[in-house]
């Protein structure tokens, strides 16, 4: 792993890094997936991935409302917004206008 | 004589011998007397645990006592939300996060009449294996102040080793219950995957995470395992009902006829030669017990390590993308555009191992590797479950040592995040498979003049939870590692 990996992985992650991170990275990454690269020994051919243990798939439940009061739902509303870290307005978040200068 | 363990504790409140209000008191004292040296707790809920304590006083002398925990003082690892309690997965980003709700876990030990005392420290995010990755300072090993706890669910372990608390729930997703239960000294279980809900655990890796319990005894972890097991409609991979009760072990030799499957890659290379004497002795209990000792072969479990550093990290930058400075935690002051206010808010409050972690898992996951990392290690993870089902064939059980060395010195691998990444080498085959897992304590090393904790880790099949708890606890009845307390 090169810096500018390192860096186009940090914009898709939405990550900020320091030049200190920037110039340690790209060697520790690469660490890593040199260890993890050994998984290359073993044969998959034909192998199904799988991404959990207990076989589930689809795990739904009957599309119905709660039937939870107005007043729960404001009150709901409320605790949530209370951890919002900046401001709340009529019960919505405030962000900076998405389209703005700056974004790609 | 305050009693040690969750079930003295319960036949002293029932034999009305204490009260909820004093047991809890005094831990609460024993917590501000140690806890400055070890930094177990991030947050210590004194009023609320006292209400709770004199609740359960009430309810039992209205003859309405819940069962064996009502009024037991237990703390809740910091990656578990608690309704109105200080929740931030020991990282700055979660700094004053009061969670609106309560986990299904917590819910489930309020209304057994569980006292909480208050949150344990961890490594951020549950990343790590030592509490050195925590934003507020490691915790101590209560056995060796020099040395770690284990991780990522140290403080848990560091308190009830040290008595703050008679239990505690941490999560295991690569060992992070099992191998800080081994250093210090106490007894840590992994349930099957999808056998207790994560419902309000802070996600780590979802097809990996398992909430489960730290206690000084098997038969409390199984009074645990009774309260907080169960199916629970808000995890989409909660598994149905399963009876869960104590163990009861009527017999003299309660292993007769159960097959120890004991595999050679576990104890070769990296091993300490005095961790392998101690686990082999264990294992002549177990024959003692009536088990016959097979020897085995897991050998795709050398690829433990690979599948757990490629699959973990993926499912945690996938679950560390909602923490973007807009519904809660921090949120960068200095950010003058929506792009900005994410980077720079997960920049300013991630550490270095999770972004490690998130970069990691956003490579693997990134077209053009995906079919090299993240699809091959699941085809990888698919051969060692068959591996690992097939082997339960001819076994019962699995006994392996649970880590490779007792508690190493703070310091000592943060150097090489693969050398850390390393001491897991033997719990991350459970949780790649879903088995269910447990260290117990089986002896001591002796070093720079302190006993240094060793564990033997105990592996079922999948599901089969209840033996497990079965053949520990019958070690439990043999030896007594379990019962000793650091200085």
């Amino acid at each position: 792993m090169e810096r500018h990996d390192i860096e186009q992985l940090a914009r898709l992650a939405r990550l900020e890094l320091t030049e200190d991170e920037l110039a340690r990275l790209p060697g520790e990454i690469t660490g890593i997936l040199r260890y993890v690269g050994q998984l290359e020994e073993v044969d998959v051919e034909g192998v199904e991935p799988t991404g959990q243990v207990l076989g589930l798939s689809n795990v739904l439940r009957t599309d119905e409302p709660r039937g939870d009061s107005l007043e729960t739902l404001r009150e709901r509303r409320s605790a949530l917004l209370a951890m919002a870290p900046d401001t709340t307005e009529d019960g919505y978040l405030v962000v900076p206008k998405v389209i703005d200068r700056g974004d790609e | 004589m305050t009693p040690k363990t969750i079930a003295a504790a319960a036949k002293a409140l029932e034999a009305g011998e204490l009260s909820a209000v004093e047991l809890t008191t005094t831990h609460l004292d024993a917590i501000a007397a140690k806890d400055g040296a070890l930094n177990a707790y991030l947050h210590v809920d004194r009023d609320g645990a006292l209400e709770a304590a004199k609740v359960a006083d009430e309810r039992r002398v209205a003859g309405q006592a819940r069962g064996a925990l009502d009024g037991i003082p237990i703390s809740v690892k910091d990656v578990i939300v608690t309704e109105g309690l200080p929740t931030t997965a020991a990282s700055k980003l979660l700094e004053g996060y009061l969670p609106p709700y309560d986990a299904t876990v917590v819910a489930k030990l309020r209304d057994a009449g569980a006292v909480i005392l208050g949150k344990t420290n961890c490594d951020a995010w549950a990343h790590g294996s030592s509490t050195e990755n925590s934003a507020y300072g490691p915790s101590k090993n209560p056995w060796d102040t020099s040395r770690v706890p284990g991780g990522s669910s140290g403080g848990s372990a560091a308190a009830v080793a040290a008595g703050l608390g008679l239990a505690s729930i941490g999560t295991d997703t690569g060992g992070s219950i099992r191998q800080p239960a081994a250093l210090t000294g106490t007894t840590g279980f992994k349930p099957t995957y999808g056998r207790v809900s994560r419902y309000g655990l802070i996600a780590m890796a979802s097809s990996l995470d398992c909430p489960g319990p730290f206690t000084r005894t098997v038969e409390d972890a199984a009074i645990l395992m009774a309260a907080i097991a169960g199916r629970d409609p808000l995890d989409a991979t909660s598994l149905p009902d399963a009876p869960s009760s104590v163990p009861v072990l009527d017999d003299v030799r309660p292993l007769a006829g159960k097959v120890i499957g004991v595999p050679d890659e576990f104890f070769g290379e990296g091993l300490d030669p005095r961790v392998d004497q101690l686990v082999r002795d264990a294992l002549r209990v177990y024959e003692r017990l009536g088990a016959t000792l097979k020897p085995i072969s897991l050998p795709l479990t050398k690829y433990g390590i690979a599948v757990y550093y490629i699959v973990m990290p993926a499912e945690v930058s996938s679950n560390l993308a909602r923490f973007d400075g807009i519904r809660y935690g921090r949120r960068a002051a200095d950010a003058t555009s929506l792009t900005e206010v994410y980077a720079k808010t997960r920049a300013q409050g991630f550490g270095t191992e999770a972004k490690r972690r998130i970069m990691m898992g956003t490579y693997v996951l990134s077209s053009g590797y995906y079919d090299a990392y993240y699809r091959r290690a699941m085809q990888v993870r698919r051969l060692l479950i068959d591996e690992v089902r097939d082997t339960f064939g001819q076994v019962d059980f699995i006994a392996t040592p649970t880590t490779p060395t007792p508690a190493f010195k703070f310091g000592e691998k943060t150097n090489d995040p693969l050398q850390m990444y390393l001491s897991d080498v033997y719990t991350v085959t459970a949780n790649l498979t879903g088995n269910p897992a447990i260290s117990i304590p089986c002896g001591f090393v002796a070093e720079d003049g302190h006993e240094l904790p060793v564990g033997l880790q105990l592996i079922g099949d999948i599901t089969d939870d209840e033996n497990v708890l079965r053949a520990a606890m019958a070690y439990q009845r043999e030896t007594d590692w379990h019962t000793k307390e650091p200085a």
